[in-house]
């Protein structure tokens, strides 16, 4: 049980479009262990990213519990589920999410540097991620500066530098070529592996999910399997 | 179709910024417009007193500054082939009653011929009042005629009495009748704080037996103004006047023009930051819409259709705020006129100001001055919007291109060109001399230094943010983040910043030249004020040849024991080349002994003192100078009454009393060329040990019941300087606190809108970990760094704008030279309080954006 680091049970969630309501999560239960790679595949508007989100700390359900490092999402107050995101979830996204007006370095820095770290430790672990992601010449670029595939290594070494527990990873190819795609998931394999950090990857792509240990199937707000 | 879904459904989903730059610009309007009533008030007041009062006569015969001898009256017998002329004497008092205290005026008439010129329609009585129900009304000593408007306001009726108090001395007087509302003359009479009296009587209460003012006349029919007017000056004695009662009113507005015009162009300034506001509402509006317009233009929408569309959403904003602003207009008006009484009737002319109801003339100029300037504002915005290509708006390319790297290297350096064009240019125009009167080149010089503060914006704010971001980066990450996102939105922001750099200078520059001013004057009044007491009537009148003091007051100053030496004056005015300057006479061997003055040239003032009263010279003050362009050794022309005469002038004095220009001349050369007059203050010195306020008390005392006088003991009549000087400015600073509170509400609306833009940016900052907290602080971070941006270049800016203040605008204006004296403390406390107040406009958007889903 204590391998457990994320348990959902009966998830509902639904969001009020004009006047119609829709269901985007009708009891979706879950279970992630600690170093898990989970792949969610299924049509779009099957709720892939609403479980997600969820999943994140970033929304909260409508009903049923879930339990993120032992805590009920459900009891947590916003700085408290800020602080559980800080300390232990990364995110990576399809649209690769920098921060324009920050420097790469920066940009990778950044939740050590909201985490209060000195700045010196900080950039000094960014610069070792980007070394490790490839992209170790473009620490003084501006995101607009840089291709695609080094924007979600980037945003790839981000997520990852405050070693969190569980990454959760919203399409992270969806943008890119395949050979950046290709880049990417391996260093997401080899972070995986390498950090022991739990993984919950949502894509429509069959190649990319088959890098996961398991691959749960949704449909109209449901687990289909396995 | 596409003006409302593009432009105004955006208007009204923006609520905030479009209620806020609406409300810049209706305070604009409202600033500009009611200055504009205020101004227009104040010389109405003066206007229809004089309208009324001087009733049907066309011309006026005066010889100022003694006035006629009245003996002089029956050689005037060939007037009457002109016309009707009736003697008048006038004077302002001050009338006590029961309800209160008023400036009077009074006027003695001759009653018999006086119903010619003016329509007496008396309560109580039928029809117009004769010439000799008139006489047998006014028969009797002390008697008065009240017009119903004061009357009223006083409680008092037929029979009433009340107090009036002509310079010192006070009087009972009965109030025989009252001037009702009535036809024609009687009616716009009526309403104006106004006595009539014989004008034997009037001439014995005024201490000015044998005199009158002028003569009026009302021409026969048939006859024109312009040969009677030639006739009459070619018969008339030389140093007599002949003039139109309106020319008195655009002397009046001549004397007000510079006060007016300074106000005017400080009223502008809120309606800049307005028009600021518009430029950013409707740049904003592009730059998140350039996507639509690019789908739009795909569409075959051309670009004179979106050109029109975005100049149509400055349209709506100015029509918006000038129907806010407009009814706004009239109660600041009110607030100007009571801000700018004081000073009106300190240097000016006594008035009875009252604001004019609104007409749709006003609304007209509301929409005058805000649709142009709007549209002006727009026509960048919008010629951008019109140029966006329908490819590069729909790829939603980065402006960090090379390509717009290259372009940005090219607006920098046409930015830089432009740059020191404008400093040239502003600095030549500087040096020019004043245009029609007026320092439009002065105006022009700042303006330069207005568009050049613009101008530097946005190159500051990266450099500022460039610098500054590794010493923000000891504030943790949320002052490095908010450097970059300066640095990043550079060119949404600098139109809000320059708009706060703007006004922020502005005010400054306000600031510095007030600040120098004060100090200057506190200078002079310490060089200058060397007497121990200083007497006035308590009553202050305004008119051209005010009551003197009484015999009576006169000689308790020279008789107290404890005084060592009187220095009488008189001051009246005086026409000249066109304006109305202020003559004063005073004992020059008495100022020598004992006074003080501060003359341009230095060197020993007694010296220059005694070379003018021996050789017979005046003294000229500063703005008499620089007015009319005259310097020591200069010989000018004054109107006596036995003809014109050339006086030199032997020396240029400062003095800040007055803007009209003053001579001064020793009381026995005036009574050389004028006649002899009696003194309306006076200067005294006490022997060595006295004590001021002893003296004050004892002389007051003395003349207990006979003398109505204010007495000031030196520091307390320095006391009352600084506080005439201190309201004096009151509007200037009340102007000013306008115009920044509008630039810091653009503060607020720009960030407020930076920060919704940016919500996918602060939603991904939430998720890489940070709280509430350290979002809000990053954009308060950020705003404060606005405000300090914007007060660095006010400062840069203020001091260059205070430069052309002191040493162009006022000398220009006012001819008062000042030194320039820094408020150093003024400039940290505003430096604290711009970082407070921005820090203050950015924590709204910080809660509104911390208050946002993480959703995607």
């Amino acid at each position: 049980m204590s391998d457990v680091i994320l348990q959902a049970t009966d998830l509902h969630r639904s969001y009020a479009v004009a006047e119609a309501p829709v269901q985007a999560l009708r009891g979706v239960s879950l279970s992630v262990a600690k170093g898990a790679f989970i792949a969610i595949m299924g049509p779009s508007g099957c709720g892939k990213s609403t479980l997600l989100q969820l999943c994140g700390a970033m929304d909260r359900a409508d009903s049923g519990s879930l339990r993120l490092h032992g805590r009920d999402i459900a009891t947590l107050n916003d700085t408290d589920l800020t602080k559980l995101r800080r300390e232990h979830i990364g995110f990576v996204f399809q649209f690769f999410n920098l921060l324009p007006t920050l420097t790469v370095r920066e940009n990778i820095a950044m939740p050590l540097l909201l985490a209060r770290k000195p700045e010196a430790q900080a950039f000094a672990e960014a610069e070792r991620l980007a070394e490790r992601v490839g992209i170790a010449h473009r620490l003084n670029h501006f995101p607009a500066q840089i291709s695609g595939g080094e924007a979600q290594r980037a945003a790839l070494a981000r997520a990852v530098i405050h070693r969190p527990g569980l990454l959760i990873a919203d399409e992270p190819t969806g943008s890119l070529d395949s050979t950046n795609g290709e880049m990417v998931l391996t260093l997401l394999k080899e972070l995986h592996r390498d950090l022991g950090i739990a993984i919950l990857l949502a894509t429509h792509d069959a190649s990319v999910a088959a890098a996961a240990q398991q691959i749960i199937r949704m449909k109209d707000g449901l687990i289909i399997s396995p | 179709m596409l003006f409302s879904r593009l432009i105004l459904r955006p208007l009204l989903t923006q609520r905030l910024r479009s209620l806020v730059t609406i409300l810049g610009v209706a305070l604009g309007v409202a600033v500009m417009l009611g200055i504009q009533l205020a101004n227009s008030a104040s010389l109405r007041g003066f206007s229809s007193a004089l309208n009324a009062v001087s009733g049907k006569a066309s011309l006026e015969i005066a010889c100022p500054p003694a006035g006629l001898d009245e003996n002089q009256i029956p050689g005037l017998s060939w007037l009457r082939q002109w016309g009707i002329a009736t003697p008048v004497i006038e004077a302002e008092v001050l009338a006590e009653t029961a309800h209160g205290s008023e400036m009077l005026k009074v006027i003695g008439i001759d009653a018999l011929r006086d119903p010619a010129l003016r329509d007496y329609a008396l309560l109580g009585q039928e029809g117009e009042a004769a010439g000799t129900q008139l006489l047998s009304v006014l028969a009797v000593p002390n008697t008065l005629i009240l017009t119903h408007g004061f009357a009223a306001r006083h409680g008092l009726t037929q029979g009433s009495s009340l107090r009036l108090i002509i310079g010192d001395r006070a009087l009972e007087c009965h109030v025989a009748a009252v001037i009702g509302e009535g036809e024609g003359t009687s009616a716009s009479l009526s309403a104006q704080p106004l006595a009539v009296m014989d004008i034997a009587y009037a001439q014995d209460l005024l201490g000015r037996t044998g005199k009158i003012d002028r003569l009026e006349l009302r021409l026969h029919e048939g006859v024109s103004l312009e040969s009677a007017e030639q006739g009459l000056r070619q018969r008339l004695p030389s140093g007599w006047t002949v003039q139109r009662p309106q020319r008195r009113t655009e002397a009046v507005e001549k004397m007000l023009a510079a006060f007016h015009f300074n106000l005017t162009m400080l009223s502008g300034i809120a309606l800049v930051v307005g028009l600021f506001l518009i430029y950013n509402t409707v740049s904003v509006s592009v730059m998140t819409r350039r996507a639509e317009i690019g789908m739009l233009r795909t569409l075959g929408v051309t670009r004179g259709q979106i050109l029109r569309l975005f100049l149509g959403e400055a349209v709506v904003l100015a029509m918006i705020g000038a129907v806010l602003g407009v009814p706004l207009a009239k109660g600041l008006a009110a607030a100007a006129v009571a801000l700018t009484s004081t000073t009106v009737e300190t240097l000016y002319v006594a008035q009875s100001a009252v604001v004019p109801e609104l007409t749709v003339l006003h609304w007209f100029a509301g929409f005058i001055i805000a649709l142009p300037l709007a549209l002006v504002a727009a026509a960048r915005p919008a010629l951008e919007a019109a140029n966006i290509s329908p490819v590069e708006a729909i790829a939603e390319i980065e402006p960090t291109s090379s390509a717009t790297v290259e372009s940005r290297g090219r607006a920098s350096f046409w930015r830089r060109l432009a740059l020191l064009v404008i400093l040239i240019l502003g600095s030549w125009c500087a040096m020019q001399p004043p245009l029609l009167g007026l320092p439009l080149w002065g105006y022009a010089s700042a303006f330069c230094a207005i568009v050049a503060a613009t101008l530097v914006v946005p190159g500051t704010l990266i450099w500022t943010a460039n610098r500054l971001r590794s010493v923000l980066g000891k504030l943790g990450i949320e002052g490095r983040l908010a450097a970059s996102q300066i640095s990043a939105s550079h060119r949404r922001l600098s139109v809000s910043v320059a708009a706060l750099a703007v006004s922020l200078a502005l005010t400054i520059a306000i600031a510095v030249m007030v600040g120098s001013f004060r100090e200057t004057v506190i200078l002079w009044v310490d060089q200058t004020l060397g007497a121990d007491l200083y007497v006035r009537p308590a009553a202050l009148s305004r008119s051209a040849n005010p009551p003197s003091l009484s015999p009576a007051t006169i000689a308790a100053m020279h008789t107290h024991p404890q005084v060592l030496a009187v220095e009488a004056h008189r001051s009246m005015e005086l026409p000249f080349r066109d304006r109305q300057i202020r003559l004063s006479t005073g004992d020059f061997e008495v100022m020598l002994q004992h006074g003080r003055m501060v003359f341009k040239s230095g060197g020993d003032s007694a010296a220059t003192l005694r070379a003018a009263r021996t050789a017979g010279e005046l003294l000229a003050s500063e703005s008499f100078a620089l007015r009319f362009q005259v310097n020591a050794g200069s010989s000018i022309q004054l109107n006596t009454p036995n003809g014109p005469h050339e006086f030199r002038i032997a020396a240029i004095f400062y003095d800040y009393s007055n803007d009209r220009g003053t001579l001064t001349m020793d009381q026995s050369l005036f009574a050389k060329y004028f006649g002899e007059s009696q003194p309306t203050h006076m200067a005294i010195y006490l022997k060595p040990g006295a004590d001021a306020e002893q003296v004050r008390d004892e002389i007051l005392r003395s003349l207990s019941g006979k003398a109505r006088l204010m007495i000031f003991t030196n520091a307390s009549l320095r006391a009352e300087v600084l506080k005439v000087f201190d309201s004096t400015f009151a509007i200037t600073w009340a102007l000013e606190i306008i115009a920044v509170f509008v630039a810091m509400a653009g503060v607020a609306a720009t960030m407020l809108t930076l920060v919704l833009e940016r919500q996918k940016e602060m939603r991904l900052l939430r998720l890489a970990g940070a709280d509430a907290a350290q979002v809000r602080r990053t954009i308060v971070i950020e705003s404060g760094l606005l405000g300090l941006v914007g007060q660095g270049l006010g400062i840069a800016v203020g001091m260059l704008l205070s430069l052309v203040l002191i040493h162009v605008i006022n000398p220009q204006s006012f001819g008062w030279s000042m030194q320039l004296h820094v408020p150093w403390l003024f400039l940290a406390a505003s430096t604290l309080l711009t970082l407070f107040g921005t820090m203050l406009a950015g924590l709204y958007p910080a809660w509104r954006i911390t208050r946002q889903s993480l959703r995607a």
